[in-house]
């Protein structure tokens, strides 16, 4: 999938699971406490919403471990490549 | 609505899928896990949703040998604490949705009956029993509403691990729909009326071309998906729903079907209102709606023609135009899943009133296919009388009093202790009717009073259920024959317009050639008279030496 379709998409979750926080145009660097609703909760929020958006679905594992924008984008490369 | 939502799972409040539900209602989740609590925000709650995974409740591990009474217990106790909260807010709205699903393992369940499913039909003996005592109770069974899309892509055995969620997000917006659903029922009442075409709607083929023999119903194929679409029709009318007929066709053709044709499900008895012939459908509809007194927004329409269906739904906005499926096969389904008719309670009052429609219509077909009108209300012995208003009617009088809208002059509402008072000053009188279609019980308020030269009419309003038996002339002549007792030559009647009574009282005006007056006339010829300050107020008068019309379908006494 092509980075600029990718990110377009991330953000599209990113204004889904917290609609009522500001999001910059750079997403790459944002993580778990960036936004103000973005905590243990609205992780798994933002997760579900990518999931939807992507129609995949994470392992148990990477659920725990995904905390940030670019663990998200990793664990999609991943598994783009299977 | 204020609605607060209590499980026995986390239920991911901030995820997308509970949008709908956000959308027109102010939405609570409880703590999960907690349903036993009562929450702050109790006394404001309009409406508690409880949704229960009784994997949560039952520890399904420790049960052994299909019996274990203490889990049993635990549902006990559930339902006693559900019962013990309805009955103490009855104005609250309960909706309690349950989920049973368990792991089958169906080789040890084709020899014993597994727990999992005693306790969940346990559950909903005992649910229901009390949703028949409690209005305010609804039942949502979480897995018949999954089992469309499958248990696999609504539960999700991931999220209960990670956060204790049993569904999966896409279940978890089917629930938030449906519940959304049931909410928007509470709120606004269910349609009444299901109209529907006829050839290639009711059976395929038209009748009018094809012949009563070779239209398609009944034998396997389309024929067959027909005969199914009939059946879940006349489920509807069993429960309660008025049908009716508006196809372009001729009259006696599909008469002739539904009397003949030995596939048809559908009868001739069963059909309350007939509008075949060639008008415009819309023209139609709206026929309908005046001559059952029932809103356009209670009509459903039902029709294969695409056109058809879009000149309705431009014409008329109100009513609800079903686009069916392309394949007949799924029409049952579609208006069985069809959400406008479904009424949570199906009262005798609901039998009875379909039957009051149905002697409207039958009374408007008849009267409008007999050659003249007069004869043929004469012929149906109709018998009016007037009578004092005494202690066992003056609820009703008052109840006329409030309701009647249509047929009313001067709608003035007065409570029983009104009625107590006006009829120390006033003549106040009741109609009651009766013909063959039945005992119309007290249809009619008449409220006047005397003054030096004019017959006052304060209030002169009849029951809409009757029109069309000219049962107002009758009462008109009744209020003459009290003005030449008491030696008044003229009556006067006070109309004050309004939206709905606007038509039936302009044209009983014109109809009686009722002379309008001016209010600085009548103080002219009676000056204590003492009427309201309405500036739209209309007055109007009429001589006793005035025939009246239509009287002789009352017979010679009258």
């Amino acid at each position: 999938m092509e980075k600029k379709i990718k990110f377009k998409k991330i953000k599209k979750a990113l204004k889904k699971a917290f609609p009522r926080s500001k999001i910059n145009k750079n997403i790459i660097n944002l993580k778990i406490g960036s936004l103000k609703k973005w905590d243990s909760l609205g992780n798994l929020d933002l997760i579900l919403e990518i999931e939807k958006e992507f129609k995949i679905k994470f392992t148990i594992d990477e659920m725990t471990n995904i905390k940030s924008i670019d663990e998200i984008e990793k664990a999609l490369k991943k598994r783009e490549k299977k | 609505m204020n609605i607060e939502i209590k499980s026995t799972s986390y239920l991911i409040p901030n995820n997308s899928s509970w949008e709908n539900l956000h959308k027109d209602n102010k939405l609570k989740f409880a703590e999960y896990n907690n349903i036993f609590n009562n929450t702050k925000f109790n006394q404001k709650t309009e409406c508690e949703i409880f949704v229960l995974f009784l994997k949560d409740i039952i520890d399904y591990y420790k049960v052994l040998n299909n019996i274990n009474k203490s889990e049993i217990k635990k549902i006990k106790l559930i339902i006693n604490f559900i019962e013990k909260k309805i009955s103490t807010y009855k104005k609250k709205n309960f909706i309690i949705s349950i989920s049973s699903y368990y792991y089958f393992n169906h080789l040890n369940s084709s020899k014993n009956k597994p727990f999992e499913k005693e306790t969940e039909i346990f559950f909903y003996k005992e649910l229901y029993k009390l949703s028949k005592i409690y209005p305010n109770l609804y039942i949502l069974n979480i897995d018949d509403l999954f089992s469309f899309h499958g248990h696999k892509s609504c539960f999700d055995e991931r999220n209960y691990s990670l956060f204790r969620c049993r569904l999966s997000v896409f279940g978890l917006k089917l629930l938030s729909d449906k519940l959304s659903e049931i909410i928007l029922r509470i709120k606004i009442t269910n349609k009444k009326v299901l109209l529907l075409d006829c050839d290639n709607t009711l059976w395929g083929g038209v009748v009018g071309e094809d012949g009563i023999e070779k239209i398609k119903l009944g034998q396997d194929g389309i024929g067959l998906a027909f005969l199914e679409f009939q059946k879940a029709i006349k489920k509807l009318q069993e429960s309660g729903i008025i049908l009716g007929l508006v196809s372009k066709n001729n009259h006696e053709d599909v008469i002739n079907v539904l009397e003949k044709h030995k596939s048809m499900i559908l009868k001739k008895k069963d059909i309350s209102i007939f509008k075949i012939n060639w008008n415009q459908k819309s023209q139609n509809i709206r026929q309908i709606s005046k001559d059952l007194f029932l809103g356009l927004d209670s009509f459903v329409f039902w029709d294969d023609n695409p056109i058809e269906r879009n000149k309705i739904k431009n014409e008329i906005k109100e009513v609800d135009v079903i686009e069916p499926e392309k394949d007949v096969s799924y029409w049952s389904k579609q208006l069985l899943e069809y959400n406008g008719f479904s009424k949570f309670e199906i009262t005798k009052e609901d039998y009875a009133k379909t039957k009051q429609y149905k002697s409207r219509s039958v009374f408007i077909e008849k009267k409008e296919s007999s050659k003249s009108e007069i004869s043929y209300l004469k012929k149906i012995k109709i018998k009016a009388e007037l009578k004092n208003i005494g202690t066992d009617s003056i609820d009703r009088a008052s109840q006329l009093s409030q309701k009647t809208n249509q047929f009313n002059f001067s709608t003035k509402r007065y409570k029983i202790a009104d009625i107590k008072n006006l009829k120390k000053t006033h003549f106040c009188f009741l109609a009651k009717l009766s013909d063959i279609y039945g005992d119309h019980g007290l249809v009619s308020l008449i409220i006047l009073k005397k003054y030096r030269k004019i017959l006052y009419v304060d209030s002169f309003l009849m029951s809409c259920r009757i029109m069309g038996r000219y049962l107002e002339n009758w009462l008109l002549d009744q209020i003459k024959k009290i003005a030449i007792k008491n030696n008044i030559k003229n009556i006067l009647f006070e109309f004050i317009p309004n939206k709905k009574n606007k038509e039936l009282i302009t044209n009983f005006i014109k109809f009686n050639d009722l002379a309008k007056i001016k209010k600085k006339d009548l103080f002219k010829i009676e000056k204590k008279l003492n009427l309201n300050n309405n500036k739209y107020t209309e007055y109007y008068i009429i001589n006793t030496k005035q025939k009246i019309k239509n009287l002789e379908i009352y017979g010679k006494k009258n």
